[in-house]
């Protein structure tokens, strides 16, 4: 065998590597969720290794306690947004490598068709809600995810097929839902966040990071189903550092799961939420009668019991503070929220632009009238599609 | 001890850490998040962490709403009990 003279080249060694085919690599959309300890270690791989068309997705700033188990961020990004930071320190590392930030919330701020255009998104996330979201949105949007996660001695990678098979909702269990439960008062207005930094070293966060990569070169290489030796969709690989221990093992799918979802065909239009109100958009869909599915329930007003003073406000129910029981008029924690979970014509909010209401750029739609639609806004993503202020810029005041 | 009786299972439960180890019988019909919380009271293991149980024999994650005899749990199989992992560094 023969081997052929150094090129010199940055990824000379990789193209030494039978199978290894860099170009159908670094031509790859992948949707990083998570821009942390885990989160850190993937994006340091994929710039090495040259994967991808890279968006980091990420509503945190960098703190000093971050420091220690983010190999991408230095001091002198404290208080600069996390995805930002990692996705310039990406481009740092590896010129060549595409990488995109987006600093909101991957629930409520990303629009599903965002996701819908990946090719593979890589969740390194670090509580159970922003999990859950991620696999809604993942098996809407028919695309595969990996699922990365760390205790302190423990590591593990799960492949999520996007179409079919188990996913991550599917091995909830009642205690998980109880728990996830917790972070809601009884109206559905999110409770303060009181969860703890937890005990982990960057031993763990680099394992997994390096797993999670692995897995998804894997993936990316072998097609729909991964390479025949990776994790098939429905594996993990569950890592034990103290004693060692591993293995690989199969979810179990859940016939009933309500994550079950696939989100298709869709309709692409060109409007953006900014500029189009619920009516002008049924009306497009000669739907005049329909209504207009949000996905998430609109907080369109908090009412209070005692005093019965009520408050307009328009938002995304969950993503309202617990603190606005608060009655600003008679001082009494009394107040209640009243929210929607769809639009229709006479509406208060449908003669507002749908950014108004808090719907993100290539946000998906559903509206039922005499049959159903699901309309993507702002046009296909591209890549620089997302602009670094939008999520300001649409947010309502108060 | 063999386990003569068709309506129990007899099975090695232990902790991925190693750190508890025991063989038991139960009734078949017993849950898995029944068997996930007698085995955490019982050995002391951390109380607001979610735990999950995986079946060392057949390579399969255990659904905790489901049966032992639902999820094909046989005599003599070793079942991993341990943490179900959502962290990535900073929070819960």
């Amino acid at each position: 065998m023969t081997l052929s003279p150094a090129s010199g080249g940055r990824f000379d060694r990789l193209e030494r590597i039978a199978g290894w085919d860099r170009e159908h690599l670094a031509a790859a959309r992948i949707l990083v969720a998570g821009a942390g300890a885990i989160g850190n270690e993937v994006l340091r791989l994929l710039a090495q290794l040259g994967i991808g068309h890279v968006l980091v997705v990420d509503f945190d700033t960098v703190e000093l306690l971050n420091l220690p188990v983010s190999p991408l961020f230095r001091e002198s990004d404290i208080g600069r947004p996390k995805a930002r930071a990692a996705a310039e320190a990406m481009r740092a590392l590896s010129p060549d490598v595409s990488a995109e930030w987006f600093s909101g919330d991957l629930e409520f701020e990303l629009g599903l068709g965002v996701v819908r255009s990946m090719d593979l998104v890589i969740g390194c996330l670090d509580s159970l809600g922003a999990r859950l979201a991620l696999n809604l949105a993942c098996r809407r949007a028919g695309v595969p995810w990996l699922n990365g996660a760390i205790e302190i001695n423990q590591v593990e990678v799960t492949h999520f097929g996007g179409q079919s098979g188990p996913c991550f909702e599917c091995g909830m269990s009642a205690a998980m839902w109880a728990r996830r439960a917790e972070r809601f008062s009884c109206g559905g207005l999110r409770s303060p966040d009181s969860a703890l930094p937890v005990p982990t070293t960057a031993i763990t966060a680099s394992l997994a990071g390096a797993l999670l990569v692995n897995e998804a070169a894997g993936i990316l290489l072998g097609g729909p189903g991964g390479a025949s030796d990776s994790l098939q969709p429905g594996q993990k690989i569950s890592l034990q550092t103290r004693p060692y221990h591993s293995g690989v093992y199969a979810l179990q799918e859940q016939p009933g799961c309500l994550a079950h979802e696939l989100w298709a065909p869709v309709r692409v239009i060109d409007d953006r939420p900014a500029g189009l109100t619920a009516i002008e958009l049924l009306v497009r869909l000669d739907e005049p009668d329909g209504q207009l599915k949000l996905g998430w329930d609109l907080l369109t007003g908090m009412t209070c019991s005692a005093c019965g003073a009520q408050e307009p406000m328009l938002r995304p129910l969950e993503s309202a503070p617990e603190e606005l029981i608060h009655c600003p008029a008679c001082g009494e924690e009394s107040r209640s929220p009243v929210s929607v979970a769809w639009i229709d014509r006479h509406s208060p909010a449908a003669t507002l632009s749908l950014a108004w209401i808090g719907v993100p750029d290539y946000a998906i739609l559903e509206v039922a009238g005499t049959e159903k639609h699901r309309v993507q806004l702002s046009g296909e993503y591209r890549p620089s599609g997302l602009q670094p202020d939008a999520v300001q810029s649409r947010r309502c005041p108060g | 001890m063999p386990n003569n009786d068709p309506s129990r299972v007899t099975i090695i439960l232990q902790t991925a850490d190693r750190t508890r180890k025991a063989e038991i019988t139960v009734p078949r019909t017993m849950q898995v998040s029944s068997l996930i919380s007698a085995s955490t009271r019982r050995w002391f293991l951390s109380a607001g962490v979610d735990y999950q149980v995986t079946n060392l024999a057949t390579g399969m994650c255990l659904n905790t709403s489901d049966s032992l005899s639902t999820d094909k749990v046989a005599d003599g199989d070793v079942l991993m009990l341990q943490p179900f992992p959502t962290h990535g560094a900073n929070r819960g």
